[in-house]
């Protein structure tokens, strides 16, 4: 039995070693150079304290963009994936004929690179040829650009990042309304309750755990969504699609500004530190009972 | 030789769960031991520690003379069939079967022989190199117990092997696993919470309840002798009825007297053992069966009569359960199809006391031996049958 | 369902269809036009002659990539499957004290954002040597699946009953025969899902490459088709047949095996 506890931990070993430098220990590296004054080409440890922390906070005129313009995406990357997540999803599970084909549809988008989503979208909003160029066109609407606009800019990555994540947020639905049993709703049905109030006081409540899942995934995308803002826009035009993940990109690989980049960084990890710690204590916890 | 001794066993899982507690038991060569209880008893625990896929904390086991507690389950001359079958879902039938003699590294063709040797016994031939999943819940079966003739062990061990069949097929089951006992002349350790299981196949039963063996014996001692109230009442269906009462000595006699106040006599031979008890209170129990109808009774007398109100008839066919209040308490009699008791009424019951069992109310445990329950039981067969002939002649 | 609720769901999903198929529309269409074609009329429409000059273009542009992705992607999802395997297998059929601890630990870092490592991964990879080697591509993805890949197969492996595995250790074998001769024939649906999921994630990642592809001999496809999308400013046919290479691989392993897909999805979302 000491052979058994000794082989399983040898099995298990070589992940934790690996997840351990990987994860634990550059997440350490990282914050000690967020204290530190390297914001030079070469290494430079000297304590700097919060400075990098304080500077983003107070005076850093481009990490406030950030901030505010990712707390206007997230909310609407995050309810928008959700609600039409678990409207499709609802559908889907109304017993359609080529459910399939339509699940498939939905999360086709999912199986491609954002880098890949990006360039199409660039494409779609392109102001003189674009597929929305030309219907703004047929139906004699004037030019925007959309993506060189400072007003429309953000609200065109949002669609196209919704467009990237809602067949994931319909699929965890879609696997939460299937966990429903079937009893339940007739039950539901037998004591009267129809439409609405079915939805209301009966799904919703069952789904739950699938809505703790999608939110939690959506703002923890939401928190470090780089690749198809870098694609799209780069956090143009003058910022304003701008997020902490592109700036802290650009400080800390483009500029120099390690410590800052490392600061930005622990931000954004301390961020998606609040809803996913619970997360994962509740859902550790979850797994534990069933096995 | 092959006995399972277990001397002084426990199981104390991490939170100070004792799972068993102190187990001490002697299975002997080639015999058949079942043991039984409620879920969560230990049984199961206990069969576990047997094969080596539980640790024991305290204690040791011996498998044939050896001591096997720092044994790998492999090396301990078992072999066991699971609760679920765990038979291997990507092997078929026969490689099912030969797994545990490959890894042994046995010649082909022993393997060979073996396999379709139990095979036969079993009547699986024709499914041997069928998946599991091709198979039935009783096939599955089949093979789950033919994994285990194949290796030919020294013992054994099943954990609720029928439980996940239907009524019919575990009658069959049951018996046919009795009949491979004789066969295969082995020792074998059975693990069920089905007391009809325990009583039909063991030569010793085991009975468990909350990590403490409660009592060893054949199945007939147990049900006639049980050690305490806890045996009492889980052997036999519909259990022992239980009644709180009084012993007292009236007209040079010792009588129970019963919740409601009436009171009924103890045969002479019990005197002695519950004369201590005399002025106190007991555990009375008395098994359905024993209690008549008077109408059908053979021999009805004052002194054994119970006036009683009926609460529940349950009608079975070839015997009628009555469910009768006696002042607060409810005792159930399996009495003759034919009463004409009725819902609400009250009606004469007669106590065969010498079947009657008595227990201490503190300790729980049975007051009168096993040696005067038998003196007991014998005379009441002498009386009824002399009874019976007394009948016989009135009704000429 | 009365037919007017029914032509109302099926309006509503055949319009959120077109909304998620009309980009991959866009992308294919494009592709296959000249240039010329590209910049007159409708952009919608479907083109009036087949090109490919624009799959030239960009094949030329990001077939190093193409061939590079391939070379990091397999092995890490080699890698990354077999650790999450024997280590699921660890923590769910051989568990020790503190192997919930453990899982959470490894859990932890599917939620990680990855900014907050990238810049030691970058001086860590440095240091060994192995900046502007495959090798850092390998080893960084194969890391950083190892949290869901041991996810997926705890799951997966807690729906085996242990029974199975006592069952092997009476008949004989000890844990690792176990492991080679129950656990890994059952572990099939497992090792797809996980290596479907680790593929398409793997291919599809761009910020690891971003930061360590400085070689072009190592740049992933997905960094180069991004600078495809630089350096080929309007060249839409160029782009979307850039766009289409680079999506290829991982759309065929979608179409062909997406219920798998959906279950590593699934999987990664926590059980819950």
């Amino acid at each position: 039995m000491k052979k058994r506890t000794a082989l399983s931990i040898g099995l298990i070993l070589p992940s934790v070693i690996i997840v351990g430098i990987f994860v634990y220990a550059f997440i350490a590296w990282t914050f000690a150079v967020s204290l530190t004054n390297w914001n030079t080409l070469l290494p430079n440890w000297s304590f700097a304290g919060l400075k990098n922390y304080i500077y983003l906070f107070t005076q850093d005129m481009r990490f406030h963009m950030d901030l505010i313009n990712n707390f206007i995406f997230l909310p609407f990357f995050v309810l928008g994936t959700m609600i039409l997540g678990f409207f499709l999803a609802t559908l889907l599970n109304s017993g359609v004929k080529f459910e399939s084909f339509f699940r498939t549809v939905f999360l086709l988008p999912m199986a491609i690179s954002l880098v890949v989503s990006g360039v199409i979208w660039v494409w779609i909003y392109d102001p003189t040829n674009g597929a929305l160029a030309s219907l703004f066109q047929i139906l004699h609407l004037p030019a925007i650009n959309w993506l060189g606009s400072m007003t429309y800019a953000l609200p065109a990555i949002i669609i196209a990042t919704i467009w990237q994540y809602t067949g994931f947020t319909t699929s965890i639905y879609l696997a939460g309304l299937r966990g429903i049993p079937q009893e339940v709703l007739e039950a539901a049905r037998l004591d009267g309750a129809h439409g609405f109030r079915l939805y209301w006081n009966i799904i919703i409540p069952m789904v739950q755990s699938s809505t703790v899942t999608a939110f939690v995934l959506m703002v923890q995308l939401s928190l470090q969504m780089f690749d198809i803002v870098w694609v799209m826009t780069q956090g143009g035009p003058a910022f304003a699609t701008d997020m902490p993940a592109v700036y802290m990109f650009i400080a800390g690989f483009k500029q120099n500004f390690v410590a800052r980049g490392a600061a930005i960084a622990m931000i954004i990890f301390a961020l998606t530190l609040i809803v996913v710690i619970p997360y994962i204590f509740t859902a550790g916890r979850i797994t534990e009972e069933e096995a | 030789m092959a006995d399972v001794i277990l001397e002084h066993v426990w199981k104390i899982y991490e939170k100070k769960v004792e799972a068993v507690k102190d187990a001490n038991l002697n299975v002997a060569d080639k015999e058949f031991c079942v043991l039984v209880g409620p879920s969560g008893c230990g049984k199961t625990t206990t069969l576990r520690m047997i094969a080596g896929l539980e640790e024991i904390t305290k204690g040791t086991i011996k498998i044939g003379d050896k001591v096997v507690n720092d044994v790998e389950p492999k090396d301990r001359d078992i072999a066991m069939v699971f609760q679920n079958y765990a038979l291997y879902p990507h092997m078929n039938v026969y490689q099912n079967m030969s797994f545990g003699l490959k890894l042994r590294h046995f010649p082909k063709d022993e393997i060979d022989r073996r396999v379709r040797e139990a095979a036969k016994i079993l009547g699986i031939e024709e499914f041997l190199d069928r998946k599991p999943k091709q198979l039935s819940g009783g096939q599955r079966q089949r093979v789950a117990v033919g994994r285990a003739i194949v290796r030919n062990p020294k013992v054994f061990l099943f954990d609720e092997p029928l439980s996940n069949l239907d009524a019919k097929l575990r009658v069959q089951m049951r018996s046919e696993l009795k009949k491979l006992h004789l066969r295969l002349n082995a020792t074998m350790i059975y693990v069920t919470h089905d007391q009809v299981e325990a009583m039909t196949m063991a030569d010793k039963i085991v009975v468990m309840s909350t990590g403490v063996i409660q009592q060893i014996g054949t199945p007939f001692d147990i049900y006639h002798y049980p050690d305490n109230v806890f045996v009492a009442g889980f052997i036999g269906s519909p259990s022992m009825n239980f009644l709180k009462a009084t012993l007292l000595w009236k007209d040079s006699a010792m009588w129970v007297k019963l919740p409601n106040g009436s009171l009924i006599k103890v045969p002479k031979i019990y005197e002695e053992e519950l004369g201590d008890y005399k002025d106190k209170e007991i555990i009375f129990g008395i098994r359905p069966e024993d209690i008549y109808d008077k109408m059908f009774a053979v021999a009805a007398t004052p002194e054994n009569t119970v006036n009683v109100k009926v609460d529940v008839i349950e009608p079975l066919g070839n015997q009628t359960m009555l469910h009768a209040r006696i002042g607060n308490d409810i005792i159930v009699a399996a009495v003759d199809p034919k009463t004409e008791a009725q819902i609400d009424q009250s009606m004469d019951l007669v106590f065969d006391m010498s079947m009657m069992r008595a227990f201490d109310p503190q300790t729980q445990k049975a007051i009168i031996t096993k040696e005067k329950l038998m003196h007991g039981m014998n005379a009441s067969k002498t009386a009824k049958i002399e009874n019976g002939k007394n009948q016989v002649t009135q009704g000429k | 369902m009365r037919i007017s609720k029914k032509i109302a769901v099926y309006t509503v999903l055949i319009i959120a269809s077109i909304f998620f198929l009309f980009p991959i529309y866009m992308l294919i269409v494009t592709s296959l036009k000249s240039l010329q074609e590209v910049n007159t009329t409708s952009s919608w429409s479907l083109p009036v002659h087949i090109d490919l000059s624009g799959f030239v273009t960009a094949w030329n542009g990001i077939s190093q990539g193409f061939v590079n992705s391939f070379e990091f992607t397999i092995p890490a999802l080699i890698f990354s499957v077999f650790l999450g395997s024997i280590g699921g297998f660890a923590l769910t059929k051989v568990k020790f004290k503190g192997s919930n601890t453990v899982f959470l630990f490894l859990l932890f870092g599917m939620f990680l954002p990855y900014q907050v490592v990238l810049i030691p991964l970058v001086k860590f990879m440095a240091s060994l040597g192995l900046y502007g080697n495959i090798w850092s591509l390998i080893i960084t993805h194969t890391a950083y699946g190892i949290p869901i890949t041991t996810l997926i197969f705890r799951n997966f492996y807690s729906s085996i009953p242990t029974s199975l595995l006592e069952a092997g250790q009476v008949d004989g074998a000890n844990t690792l025969q176990i492991y080679a001769r129950i656990i890994l024939p059952l572990s099939i649906p497992g090792i797809v899902v996980a290596s479907i999921w680790q593929f398409t994630n793997i291919w599809n990642n761009f910020l690891f490459g971003l930061v360590l592809g400085s070689m072009p001999d190592v740049r992933p496809v997905t960094v180069m088709l991004n600078n495809l999308n630089g350096s080929m400013m309007a060249q839409w046919n160029t782009l979307m047949a850039g766009a289409l290479i680079t999506a290829i691989p991982t759309l065929i392993v979608y179409l062909i095996a997406g219920k798998y897909f959906v279950k590593g999805l699934l999987g990664g979302a926590v059980k819950g």
